[in-house]
Formats: structure tokens, sequence, C-alpha cells
């Protein structure tokens, strides 16, 4: 439905900030997890954020985008860091801990990037809502 | 004769239209502030708007028996802003700029609301005599 269609944008984009977010508490819940199903220690992870084209609607010939999709979780290939910690279980023949690749500035930076683009979104959502409110007041 | 009462609420319907695909596009714009690569879109209508006031509104007709009706060239033309980098990861959304497009046409779509209202007013008063 076109008419609502601004409000599908914007909740797309509140959706694809609220999956970032549990993507950075997740990273910030194992920031200090050394053993994973895989044995390794955690690894960071990144929401990998891309537009999401419009289905069938175009304007002129020209596609209108149709909002935005987290299209993908991807781990941080960084390098762990290694500390030298000898009486933990998952210490190597040196004595060294393997630990996450998070860095817990980094991803609380990203937290407050993910918050305001959210806060963004709401107020482009209020809006939209005005707007549309204000238009059953034609005629009247 | 009512083509000619409708007239005003034509231009007003297509200024509505404009206006609400500038928001659709704004809203989009927001949305993808954090996409990599995301290039803003505009939507530039007033220019067409204020030429279609000016030259007096008709329809685009292809054949001579077509219905003529007002207002009807004017549309919202969406440019995509290519050329510009705005950040390291090449998205040039600039969230300032854009909420403030958000609340300009927010403005300006209750303006042309209330217009359309006062038109329809107008007709009214016209229809009762005044009573």
């Amino acid at each position: 439905m076109a008419f609502l269609k601004s409000l599908d944008i914007s909740a797309s984009a509140l959706t694809a900030q609220r999956m970032r977010m549990d993507i950075i508490s997740q990273n910030i819940a194992n920031a200090t997890t050394t053993r994973t199903a895989g044995g390794e220690p955690y690894r960071r992870r990144i929401a990998v954020m891309s537009e999401r084209p419009s289905a069938f609607e175009t304007v002129f010939g020209k596609a209108l985008g149709g909002g935005v999709k987290v299209s993908g979780i991807v781990e941080d290939a960084s390098d762990f860091e290694y500390k030298y910690d000898p009486g933990h279980p998952d210490a190597n023949e040196q004595g060294y801990v393997a630990m996450p690749n998070v860095d817990e500035v980094e991803e609380i930076i990203d937290m407050m990037s993910a918050s305001r683009s959210f806060e963004a979104n709401v107020t482009v959502l209020n809006a939209t809502k005005g707007m549309a409110m204000k238009a059953l007041e034609i005629g009247r | 004769m009512f083509g000619n009462v409708f007239n005003n609420v034509d231009v007003l319907h297509k200024g509505l239209d404009a206006s609400w695909l500038k928001n659709n596009v704004i809203a989009n714009n927001i949305a993808n502030v954090d996409t990599p690569g995301f290039k803003a879109s505009s939507v530039s209508f007033e220019s067409s708007f204020k030429a279609a006031l000016g030259r007096g509104f008709s329809a685009k007709k292809t054949r001579a028996k077509h219905i003529d009706f007002s207002g009807s060239d004017m549309r919202g033309v969406v440019t995509l802003d290519n050329g510009t980098a705005y950040r390291m990861d090449g998205n040039n959304v600039n969230i300032d700029a854009q909420n403030a497009e958000l609340a300009k046409n927010t403005i300006y779509y209750n303006a042309l609301v209330q217009q359309l209202s006062s038109e329809f007013r107008k007709l009214r008063t016209a229809i009762n005599e005044g009573g």
C-alpha cells in the first residue's frame, strides 16, 4: 500500500537498528568468553546493513528505495588478544590465553550510533504519522 | 463548469502527492544512514510547481480527444546525489540536513492540507449560499 510505505521504510530501519543492538549486546556479553562451540574464543560479530530494494513500486521508471535490512552477520577476522594467565584452563603452553577480539569502547560507540539512528527513525515515523493524520482532516 | 471550480483542488492534490513522495524518500535516506555505500536521493517539486503556476495548468495530451485536466504536468522528480561522499564508508546521508528537510516537508504538507480544506470550505459556503 503506497500510502503507508514511508511507515514500512521507517519500520524496517527500526528493525535493523534493533538487530544491530542485539548483536552489540551479544558482543559485550561475550567480551571475556574464551570457549565457544567451535573451540576458539568468541569472535566479534558485525551486522552488515544494505538497502532493501522496493518490491514493485517505481516512481516514473525509477525504483524507489524500500528501506534497509541486515543482509548478513559476519565475524570479525582480526586477531585475538593474548593475555598472560598461566592458571587459566584455556591457557596455551606459554601461559597465554586467547581473549575475544571484542573492543568494549568500540562496541559502546556502535551502541550509541545504533540508538541515535533508532531515534532518528522514530522521528521520521512520527512525522509521517502526523502527515497522514493531518490528511484525514481535509474537508473537515 | 466544475472543471474550473476544482482547478485549485487539483493543483493542491498534486502538491500533496509530491510532498508525500518526498517524505518517502527522506524516510528511506534516514533508514539507510548506516548502510555503507548508500547515496541519498532528493525530491524537487517546488520548482516545477512554480513553473506550472506560471504557465497555467494543462494536461499533457497525446490525442486531441483526451479530456483536459489541470496540474497533470506537475510531479516530483527523484534525483540521486551520486557525486559526494560524506563519510569514509561512501555513505553520503547527512542526518542533520535530512531531519531539517523532514521538518520542512511536514510543515509544507500541513500547509497544503489547510489550503485544501479552506478550498472545500469556500465551495461549501458557495453551495449553501453563505448560510
